[in-house]
């Protein structure tokens, strides 16, 4: 049921909107979030970020947090599009979609989703900084927590 | 028969596994291949040479291209290598299709196959009157395809200077370093070969043990993420590397960021424990040469969400109900596998002793210098993948079959090269 995408190439929420409810009459609600690239990490201007992943393992891990959500919401359809490689200030990272015959339930998967995908999921993400340096991402405390309410 | 349809017919042969399955069989990391030049970007472990030539080969129609690729280039080599009439040359094929895991090899979508065409294309370049272009380019790919390649090419190369004094067999692996080279300046800005392999050697000292003294006289000083997990290491290295909730999952950068701290703690363990690292490579390289058995890649485990996502990125719609129609996505094939493996056991057994006998007998001639070489190579295999890495199946039953070659280009009367002659003994 989940459409699950790693990828270095953007996506349109539109068109990811239209594959999911394509043919569908039973989708109530359709709740979706999109991350994109900051321009500053703590108020420190960054000038691009680099995602890296090891395929399959990370889809793998995408499968498993969207099979939980399934579990724990009457879902009728997930999609999760994770980019890679060089982003810019602006630039798409990430698409949950989640859909459902009622509001409620895709609104908190799509919640519990990105919690879980900025968590559990390895994603390893290096900042640049406009002075030419760069730092890899360190897993913040109200990621953790976020994810935790879910537990 | 022409030779061209021998040539054809012997890479049919090595297809049955595949015919046998209805799709080449996949691995996990053929996902990481085939993203490799699908996207065309850099898989920070893998070398940027295999995936180009699956792209090559598959151009989004079938991966059945690459496999066709894959077997003619084994038979190509095979026919080039013995210089055999077609009908004999077919025989030899079929022997090797029975009694082998080579067209196992050869089906499975994994750079593997190009670690016995590393040593028969270094052998052709030695032993032919001329240097060939398509030997030195095919040998230079296969030695790029895969890390271990280098370690196995450097011994081949070593015992064939030794031997023929012939040094154009270099250039292979000068054009190999300088793939590599190349590609990872230009995908990640580094003039290295491996830019970050030495978190696999971290990852398999550690389940040796051997890491474990250099956190205990470095921490904490050393600042280094290691020391956070000095009193619960992973032993087992595939739950270090691969486990979510490992030491390299959970670092900030995975493993490209851990690699400086892995570069620095495996040169302070080979320094300071540099004869138990000697014995644990030992032990692993031997451990490595007998791990023989089919089995390890046949199964689904991993294929769905990884190869299967490619399959629907990259072909027609098609080719992922192709994959799913097989007996390895059906969890099958290992059971059409496993009975062969005492047989092969066997053959392999008795490949051995006619390889050594051979070396001894004909110790003046190509056929000497061919079966020497396959002697090296296993085990020099071996080291390069189980002291390395860490023992697994797949690793040396990539190679293994070799062995049978020697004898069985004797028992089909069959010369080594196209101009067998006498090897001039170096002085």
């Amino acid at each position: 049921m989940a459409n699950i995408r790693v990828q270095t190439a953007d996506f349109s929420i539109g068109a990811e909107y239209a594959a999911l409810a394509a043919g569908r009459t039973d989708i109530g609600g359709l709740a979706s979030f999109v991350g994109t690239v900051r321009n500053n990490a703590k108020g420190r201007p960054i000038t691009a970020m680099t995602l890296e992943h090891y395929p399959g393992m990370t889809e793998a891990a995408m499968a498993r947090i969207a099979a939980e959500a399934s579990r724990r919401w009457e879902l009728l359809g997930i999609t999760l599009i994770h980019r890679v490689g060089t982003l810019l200030p602006g630039d798409n990272i990430v698409l949950v979609l989640a859909a459902s015959a009622h509001r409620q339930a895709a609104l908190d998967a799509t919640s519990f989703l990105i919690d879980w995908l900025k968590t559990k999921a390895p994603f390893w993400k290096k900042e640049r900084f406009l002075d030419g340096t760069d730092s890899w991402v360190e897993a913040r405390a109200d990621d953790e927590q976020a994810a935790d309410r879910w537990s | 028969m022409r030779p061209a349809g021998a040539i054809l017919l012997g890479a049919i042969l090595f297809a049955w596994p595949a015919l046998l399955n209805g799709y080449p069989i996949l691995f996990s990391d053929t996902h990481a291949f085939l993203i490799q030049a699908g996207d065309w970007r850099m898989i920070w472990d893998k070398p940027f040479a295999y995936g180009p030539f699956l792209r090559l080969l598959h151009q989004g129609v079938s991966l059945w291209g690459p496999l066709a690729g894959q077997a003619v280039l084994v038979s190509w080599l095979l026919a080039r290598l013995t210089g055999a009439a077609p009908i004999r040359h077919v025989a030899l094929c079929a022997a090797l299709a029975i009694f082998s895991a080579a067209p196992w090899v050869t089906d499975l979508l994994m750079p593997d196959i190009f670690a016995p065409i590393t040593v028969l294309a270094l052998y052709l370049l030695a032993t032919e009157a001329r240097l060939s272009p398509a030997l030195l380019v095919l040998a230079g790919f296969a030695i790029a395809s895969h890390l271990s390649h280098l370690v196995l090419a450097a011994a081949c190369i070593a015992l064939l200077l030794l031997l023929t004094r012939r040094w154009r067999v270099i250039l292979p692996l000068a054009l190999a370093l300088a793939t590599l080279a190349g590609t990872n300046l230009a995908f990640y800005q580094r003039l290295a070969i491996s830019p970050y392999g030495a978190v696999f050697a971290l990852a398999h000292m550690t389940g040796d043990g051997l890491t474990a003294p250099v956190l205990a006289t470095a921490c904490p000083q050393s600042g280094w993420s290691l020391c956070a997990w000095q009193d619960r290491l992973p032993t087992d290295s595939d739950r270090f590397l691969w486990n979510a909730d490992g030491p390299v999952w959970t670092h900030p950068g995975g493993a490209i960021g851990l690699a400086p701290e892995a570069q620095a703690i495996v040169t302070q363990a080979v320094r300071t424990e540099p004869a138990a690292v000697a014995t644990a490579a030992l032990s692993n390289t031997l451990h490595q040469l007998t791990r023989v058995s089919l089995g390890d890649t046949l199964g689904p485990d991993w294929l769905e969400g990884s190869v299967t996502n490619s399959l629907t990125q990259y072909f027609g719609p098609g080719e992922l109900p192709s994959f799913r129609a097989s007996r390895q996505a059906d969890n099958t094939l290992a059971a059409w596998a496993s009975p062969l493996n005492p047989l092969h056991a066997t053959c392999l057994v008795l490949g051995t002793l006619a390889t050594l006998t051979l070396a001894w007998h004909r110790r003046h001639t190509n056929a000497g210098t061919l079966a020497l070489l396959i002697l090296l190579a296993l085990p020099a295999n071996a080291f390069a993948t189980g002291a390395l890495s860490g023992p697994h199946d797949r690793y040396q039953i990539r190679i293994a079959w070799l062995v049978l070659l020697p004898g069985l280009c004797n028992w089909a009367g069959a010369g080594v090269g196209p101009r067998a002659r006498p090897r001039q003994l170096a002085k």
